[in-house]
């Protein structure tokens, strides 16, 4: 599997990927989106711990995500991404509009 | 790039002119501000737009000049005053004294142009900080947001909409230090974040490069959820970006077949490319400098009024007319006169024509006369140009003595030939230096005399007959006649014995080396310096006197002709050849029997009413031989300086009589003790140069006779 998809609790849901992002996974983690938006699902995390590559389409899709999510109120929070992902996302300024957060430094 | 001399060499000698006429303004003006702050009196709002006007001027000159030094610092200077004016911010002492130094500055500069060189040596950067760092702007902050606010306005909506503040103020740093600006449009395509040809190794690449401001994505392109399709989307990244390359280094850096970059252009930038890169400064200087370069030729003119020059154009008028009278009178003449061959002539028609001739000579005469003096106006300065420049002088002195000194001056509207001015302007500066060093006490001192704090240094100028009258007075210490008399016996110039008057001890201070100044300062006190002033003063044929008194100052009195070119002399007869003698050397002529000349210790003398006079024989300074004379009678003529007199021993007084001098510069006919030469009835006369004689006599000294 590409991906668990998990309810955190009644508000948040929890997408672990388990690969690299590439355009395979793209095209299924907007299915998966897409599915939890129609079920008022719009506080999504996406966790990176697994994840050692992301490609510019992935980086597209979760910007893609964010501000589908933000258009609903809801929003859109990267979980523990690795050091190398953190530097793509910080070299294309994605950061500024993706929340990013490091569970594992607590 | 530095102008050349060869190709504007008039306009420059005419921006020199001008130059120098401001400096000189300038000065008056910041003079008359610091009065006014000292004071505690308001400013006249058109001293500082007068002072507004002088910067702006050579500016403008500077700027067409290409006087790129100048021109940046008078701009700054202009800014500051262009505040001051506009009530945006007041003037104070420390402004004052900054503009003190833009001044000494701009004085320099001049004497560098001058020198024929470009500006380019001259360091203006300090000068410039001092304004820069004394200018006020209230509004600084909205300027500095406007200039932000222009700068942004040429960024694309990506840039405009998401610059920090730190990289906002990164921009402006970097635009204002001249780097290419670049909007870099950039198509990252899916495999750009292979870690083989990563776009962070571009980053860091680009990085070395220069200074990536921004980074922007543009959310408008990406595509909605619904709609996102990873096998077409590129992600676009949009880099602002500074460098002092050029964008092929960033085309080599960012090997990407989708890039767009665009140089942002602002502020009067354009468009260039490394090859139209400005050749070096040293390459322009190189051009330039030629080590052949002659010095520019020292510009000698005058400004002259209009209606001096009306009034002699007048009098040419007239002169024309009675040139045209003549040429009838002539034609008549030779009508009367008729043949050659006839005898008989018409006595009572010559006799008309004779008088109508004497009528028109008059005329003549009289136009030349006026034309003479209309002429020699025009050479005429007031004396004001000099003493205003010594209100700078008397400051500066002032400050650094710790003295204060109020400065008074008077008849500066007393005309002078131009020569004179430019000559006697070195001498009086040495006067006002001794004044205020030696002269002027300081202000405790002063106190403890019971006298005010503020000593006072007058100047003033009138005209005397053919001659003016210049006083420098203060009412300082006063000469000290034991201490001067204690010098010169220490210099052996008397001995214990000798009587002295009062004025020939005060004249002691005029020989050489004469100093009863135990300090030497910066200001004076080496002793060189009084026998220089009374040399330069002989050679503009004028005199100096000194009066003083102790503990309540001195005062010392110029005399000099109005014009070195024309003068009152005395006319002589030597051996039957006429010469002239400047009248302003003869105290008096006398006619004395030849036994009421005496022989004391190998010399001649004459007893002139109390006075033992030396005597000597014009012939015998000349070497020429003393021609048989049956007159009964000696004619002497008693020429002096200050209290020096000789009598000279001629063959005949002829009479008085106005000449004009010609200079004789050619080597080959320098003759000793002569000063130049002048044209009477056609006969060449020479003029004596009485003051050379006088020094030089060995018995010129009334002091030395026993």
């Amino acid at each position: 599997m590409f991906f668990d998809s998990l309810k955190l609790n009644e508000k948040e849901h929890l997408i672990r990927i388990n690969n690299e992002i590439d355009n395979n996974l793209c095209l299924a983690l907007k299915e998966e989106v897409i599915n939890l938006v129609s079920n008022k699902n719009i506080f999504i995390r996406i966790n990176l711990e697994k994840t050692d590559f992301i490609n510019t389409a992935g980086i597209g899709l979760l910007l893609s995500i964010h501000f589908e999510l933000q258009k609903l109120d809801g929003k859109l929070i990267i979980e523990n991404p690795q050091t190398y992902l953190n530097d793509l996302f910080e070299a294309t300024r994605a950061t500024k509009y993706l929340l990013i957060q490091n569970n594992n430094e607590e | 790039m530095t102008v050349g001399f060869e190709d504007n060499e008039q306009f420059v000698r005419q921006f020199i002119t001008e130059f120098e006429e401001h400096i000189e303004a300038i000065e008056i003006k910041l003079l008359e501000v610091e009065e006014n702050i000292d004071k505690n009196q308001s400013l006249n709002p058109e001293t500082i737009n007068s002072l507004f006007r002088s910067i702006h001027t050579i500016k403008g000159l500077s700027g067409m000049l290409d006087f790129n030094q100048l021109l940046d610092f008078t701009h700054v200077w202009e800014n500051l005053l262009d505040n001051i004016r506009k009530n945006k911010q007041e003037i104070s002492i420390e402004i004052i004294e900054v503009s003190f130094r833009g001044l000494d500055l701009l004085s320099k500069i001049l004497a560098e142009i001058k020198e024929k060189r470009s500006d380019k040596d001259i360091k203006v950067t300090d000068i410039i900080n001092e304004l820069e760092n004394i200018f006020f702007d209230n509004d600084l902050e909205s300027k500095e947001l406007n200039k932000a606010n222009e700068y942004f306005n040429k960024l694309l909506d990506i840039f405009k909409n998401n610059l920090l503040d730190a990289e906002k103020e990164k921009l402006i740093n970097e635009i204002e230090n001249k780097s290419n600006i670049y909007q870099i449009s950039l198509f990252l395509d899916k495999n750009c974040f292979e870690k083989d040809i990563s776009y962070l190794s571009t980053c860091i690449n680009l990085e070395f490069l220069g200074e990536i401001i921004n980074i922007s994505i543009e959310p408008s392109s990406i595509p909605s959820l619904n709609n996102f399709d990873p096998n077409i989307f590129d992600l676009q990244v949009f880099i602002l970006f500074s460098t002092s390359d050029n964008e092929d280094r960033i085309y080599k850096i960012i090997k990407n077949r989708e890039i767009k970059v665009n140089r942002v252009l602002f502020e009067n930038e354009t468009e260039s490319n490394e090859d139209n890169l400005l050749i070096s400064e040293k390459e322009v200087s190189d051009k330039i400098i030629d080590n052949n370069q002659k010095k520019l030729p020292t510009q000698n003119n005058i400004r002259v009024e209009i209606k001096r020059l009306d009034s002699l154009l007048s009098l040419i008028g007239e002169q024309v007319i009675s040139k045209n009278q003549l040429d009838f009178i002539s034609s008549e003449l030779l009508d009367a006169l008729g043949n050659k061959n006839n005898l008989s002539v018409d006595k009572n028609r010559l006799h008309l024509i004779a008088e109508n001739f004497k009528e028109i000579m008059s005329t003549f005469s009289r136009l030349s006369n006026d034309l003479q003096q209309t002429v020699m106006r025009i050479r005429m300065l007031p004396i004001g140009n000099v003493f205003n420049r010594f209100s700078r002088v008397v400051r500066d002195l002032a400050k650094d003595t710790g003295k204060q000194i109020d400065l008074i001056i008077e008849g500066e509207n007393t005309e002078l030939d131009k020569a004179i001015i430019e000559e006697i302007s070195d001498p009086l500066i040495h006067l006002i230096r001794n004044a205020v060093d030696h002269g002027i006490e300081t202000p405790s001192e002063r106190k403890s005399k019971g006298k005010s704090e503020k000593g006072i240094l007058h100047f003033n100028a009138y005209q005397q007959g053919n001659g003016i009258v210049i006083t420098i007075r203060d009412d300082g210490r006063g000469l000290n006649l034991e201490l001067i008399k204690a010098k010169a016996l220490e210099k052996g110039l008397i001995t214990d014995d000798t009587q002295l008057s009062e004025n020939e001890i005060i004249n002691l201070i005029f020989e050489a080396g004469f100093s009863t100044s135990n300090n030497v300062t910066q200001i004076s006190g080496r002793g060189v310096g009084m026998d220089v002033v009374r040399q330069n003063i002989i050679n503009l044929k004028g005199t100096i006197d000194v009066e003083t008194k102790l503990n309540q100052g001195t005062t010392f009195i110029i005399k000099l002709p109005l014009t070195l070119a024309i003068i009152q002399a005395l006319l002589i007869k030597i051996n039957n050849q006429t010469f002239a003698i400047p009248l302003s050397s003869v105290i008096e002529s006398y006619r004395a029997k030849p036994d009421e000349i005496r022989l004391v210790n190998n010399r001649e003398v004459l007893k002139l009413r109390e006075r033992i006079l030396p005597i000597m024989y014009f012939h015998d300074y000349f070497e020429l031989e003393k021609s048989k004379n049956d007159n009964p009678y000696l004619y002497i003529v008693v020429i002096g300086i200050a209290e020096n007199r000789v009598g000279f021993i001629v063959d005949k007084l002829v009479g008085q009589q106005e000449i004009v001098i010609k200079p004789l510069n050619d080597p080959l006919v320098r003759i000793k003790g002569i000063a130049g030469a002048t044209l009477i009835s056609q006969d060449v006369v020479l003029i004596i140069d009485t003051i050379s004689i006088l020094l030089d006599s060995k018995s010129y000294k009334t002091s030395n006779i026993n």
